[in-house]
């Protein structure tokens, strides 16, 4: 399954020194690593790790939330995300979330997959943009019939598959996914999951999954997080075959939550 | 800026229409903000007028409150003392009685009286008090005038009534949502050890929601003591010190209204008069509103969490 | 389905009991209302001017009067409210500012409505000059109406689940498209609701516009803002103060007239609510 990942490969994503606090609360410490171009990146670690912190750090989520501060810096592409004329509402078209609470819009299916599209003024064939969506999404075919549907009818497999697809309506360069099955039944994650493999030559993705067998199946590299510091990054066989780490060690084992 | 993008043309123009937008909202915040603050501002620079002229030890100590008299007075007590009057006498009418609805509506009705009770209480929250001061003046007074004949025209006694009525939907339907608010398991414990019904409501109910029950109390309260109409129309508008319920008085809010129909020159004492007991009003009901809202949002935090 | 209080249950009769006497006293109050007006509603009370004179009285300068107070609350007051509560939510810092503004807009909310009346007289009629018009009662009654838009928009919005805000932000939506696409669409019922609650507090509002200073005696409907001040309310007030009987009957009248218009106007604001959830389903 992992296909292996030469460390030489152009990182897309590179963060130095990354921190980030709400208030006195000091969710992510120090965290530099780079997240190489077309490859899976797992981030693992215990719940309130920074996990979802980190991710979001990569498309400027975190300024929408009250007294949030991040420090260091994060490259995109050879620019400073955080750079004093980079636009956050670009930022986050070219680096999609899915985040972890499902939220279909209220609307159809079609205004669902259209509204990022729509919203940067895209101005080209609407009708197809979202139909290569749902079909990388691999929902096209359950509802091709019907877009009008009320994207609140779906079940709860199919309503993640829609999140994923509004994202990759955006054509993003890079595809962040916040714990994308964890309210999902085994048979819908599998179907999430073989999606994201599908996604990944032409998306560089970015998963945080509290499931480490996930990421241990569908990652190319995993960086372990715990209390808001980088542990362990590297190929993902290495870090579950062979950890540096105790800490990563016993979490891998399960001798700790 | 960015190297590619899938947004079209015009971003530039969005951005301008962005920070438009922005901007008018800023615009909005700024006049509500003002238009509010100006309404302090006035009440305050009136009020500190008077003050510094009128010491707030006379205000307070003098029994006798003639601002348009030829040599006026200025003792605050006859309004304040009718502004309790009135205020304890709806409570008297309005508290129990509410707080009984509230708790058969949580506790007893089924779904078709508890709608048809919700949807009467709704519409009496919607009657304007004007209406309800006619009501007192043309219906409560002379029923009351058949049982006593010797009741005055004007009387607190009606007024007191009539507010009591007014305020009674606030009591039903806030007390309701605190009643409703206190986890059903509770109650179920309390019955499954065979306590009976009424039991569990005087034990287990009310001492759970009492947070809840006294916000709404202090809300209908601030409510009372801000009542207008009712009072004007039905207790007279003459100020007196009395505590006979028989007998007509004159409350803070009632005698605001004199403004609109004297002629008080602005710049005037008599005219700042007014402001002072505006002012009076404005603590007294800004106060108890507040602890009303802070007991609402402590309870609520209490049984969310 | 539902369970009689047993005899062994005070408790329960006691409730049941005032429970009843709520719904007597509302009964005996509408049969009061409905009974007096009865003996002077007709058509030409709708038209005729109201006068000293009873039996040629009528009500509709005071109706005109109320129709232009609410729709100048609805110009002033509804877009300034809800514009400041989308900015206070979803524009400003959540700063220590923005948490007085709020506060002190709820408690303003609750402060008795005869307070607006001084205040509007010092402002409006005198320093602004307007004099005791249906402008100067415009002002009024929409400074009257704001805290209570303010915060019942803000609740509104604030009710709108965080994922909605959150999945458009992420999908590279600005601040406006995330407001105008998801959260007035969101918030929309809630909005109207406290639009609705706000209305329900101008119409009925008689304290501020008697102290403003209200013409009780109009021959002629007003035909500009600048007419002097005439509402329902007021003329509800001014008759009710007579104590002819004539009058109390006309008070009466006028009074129905005024629920029947809060009414439906909360009818028509309901509906629409319905809609506006059904349509976002």
């Amino acid at each position: 399954m992992n296909r292996p990942a030469a460390p030489a490969d152009a990182p897309v994503l590179t963060a130095e020194r990354l921190g980030v606090r709400f208030g006195r609360h000091i969710a992510l410490r120090d965290v530099s690593l780079s997240i190489p171009r077309g490859r899976i990146v797992s981030i693992i670690g215990p719940s309130g790790c920074g996990k979802t912190t980190l991710l979001r750090c990569f498309s400027r989520m975190n300024e929408l939330v009250s007294g949030a501060r991040t420090s260091g810096t994060v490259h995109f592409a050879g620019m400073d995300l955080y750079g004093p004329d980079i636009d956050p509402v670009e930022v986050r078209r070219r680096i999609g979330m899915v985040f972890q609470k499902t939220t279909p819009f209220p609307k159809s299916v079609f205004d669902n997959i259209a509204f990022g599209p729509r919203a940067s003024g895209f101005a080209g064939d609407l009708q197809g943009l979202v139909e290569e969506a749902l079909t990388d999404a691999g929902l096209w075919s359950e509802v091709a019939d019907d877009l009008d549907t009320p994207a609140l009818e779906l079940s709860a497999g199919q309503k993640q598959r829609l999140c994923i697809a509004r994202t990759l309506a955006l054509k993003p360069d890079v595809l962040l996914l916040d714990e994308p099955t964890s309210a999902l039944d085994p048979e819908a994650t599998a179907r999430i999951e073989s999606i994201i493999r599908a996604l990944s030559p032409r998306y560089t993705i970015v998963i945080a999954t509290y499931n480490r067998w996930q990421a241990a199946r569908l990652s190319d590299m995993t960086a372990f997080l715990d209390r808001g510091e980088l542990l362990e990054y590297g190929l993902t066989e290495t870090l579950f075959t062979n950890p540096r780490e105790a800490r990563t060690e016993s979490y891998l084992t399960g001798r700790t939550q | 800026m960015m190297p590619r993008s899938v947004s079209g043309a015009g971003t530039a123009s969005r951005a301008a229409g962005e920070r438009l937008v922005a901007h008018v909202l800023l615009a909005c915040t700024a006049v509500a903000v003002v238009a509010l603050a100006a309404v302090l501002a006035v009440l305050v620079r009136e009020a500190g007028l008077f003050f510094a002229d009128v010491s707030p030890w006379r205000f307070l100590s003098e029994i006798t409150w003639a601002p348009a008299a030829a040599e006026p007075r200025f003792g605050v007590l006859p309004l304040l003392v009718g502004t309790v009057q009135i205020a304890a006498g709806a409570a008297v009418f309005a508290l129990p009685a509410g707080l009984m609805t509230a708790v058969y509506l949580d506790q007893y009705a089924g779904g078709r009286t508890a709608r048809l009770l919700s949807g009467v209480t709704a519409l009496m929250a919607g009657v304007p008090t004007v209406v309800y001061g006619l009501f007192a003046l043309h219906f409560v007074t002379p029923a009351l005038r058949v049982l006593w004949p010797g009741i005055e025209a004007f009387n607190a006694l009606s007024a007191c009534m009539v507010v009591g009525l007014m305020i009674l939907p606030t009591v039903v339907v806030l007390s309701r949502e605190a009643l409703e608010s206190v986890p059903a398991p509770l109650l179920d414990a309390g019955l499954a050890l065979g306590a009976p019904k009424g039991r569990v409501v005087t034990r287990v109910l009310l001492p759970a929601a009492s947070g809840g029950v006294l916000a709404a109390v202090l809300i209908a309260m601030a409510r009372a003591v801000g009542e207008t109409m009712i009072v004007t129309l039905a207790a007279g508008n003459e100020s007196r010190l009395t505590w006979s319920p028989f007998e007509g008085l004159q409350t803070l809010t009632a005698f605001l209204t004199e403004l609109g129909m004297g002629d008080a020159a602005t710049g005037t004492r008599e005219f700042q008069a007014f402001f002072a007991v505006g002012a009076v009003l404005f603590v007294g009901t800004y106060g108890i509103h507040m602890a009303g809202r802070m007991l609402v949002s402590r309870s609520v935090g209490r049984t969310g969490s | 389905m539902t369970r009689p209080p047993s005899r062994r249950d005070p408790v329960g009769t006691a409730c049941r009991v005032a429970a009843i006497a709520l719904l007597v006293v509302f009964l005996v109050f509408t049969a009061y209302l409905g009974y007096t007006a009865s003996q002077v509603v007709n058509i030409d009370f709708l038209r005729e001017a109201s006068s000293g004179v009873a039996v040629s009285a009528g009500i509709g300068p005071a109706l005109a009067g109320t129709i232009w107070l609410l729709l100048l609350t609805a110009v002033l007051a509804l877009p300034i409210g809800i514009g400041t509560a989308i900015y206070l939510e979803e524009y400003a810092p959540r700063t220590r500012v923005t948490a007085v503004i709020e506060s002190v807009a709820a408690n303003l909310a609750g402060i008795p409505s005869v307070i607006y009346g001084i205040v509007g007289l010092a402002l409006f009629v005198r320093a602004l000059g307007m004099g005791p018009s249906i402008l100067a009662g415009g002002c009024t009654l929409a400074v009257l109406a704001l805290p209570v838009v303010i915060v019942s928009s803000r609740t509104a919005i604030r009710g709108v689940p965080e994922g909605l805000r959150l999945a458009a932000y992420g999908l590279g939506a600005t601040r406006w498209q995330v407001v105008r696409n998801q959260i007035l669409p969101a918030a929309g019922p809630g909005i109207l609701a406290g639009c609705c609650a706000a209305f329900t507090r101008t119409a009925g509002a008689a304290a501020p516009l008697l102290v403003l200073g209200t013409a009780t005696f109009m021959s002629f409907a007003p035909q500009t803002p600048a007419h002097p001040l005439t509402s329902l309310p007021t003329q509800i007030f001014a008759w009710a103060t007579r104590s002819q009987e004539e009058f109390a009957a006309l008070a009466a009248g006028a009074a129905l007239l005024l629920l029947l218009l809060l009414l439906a106007m909360n009818l028509v604001g309901a509906l629409v609510v319905r809609r506006l959830n059904g349509a976002s389903r």
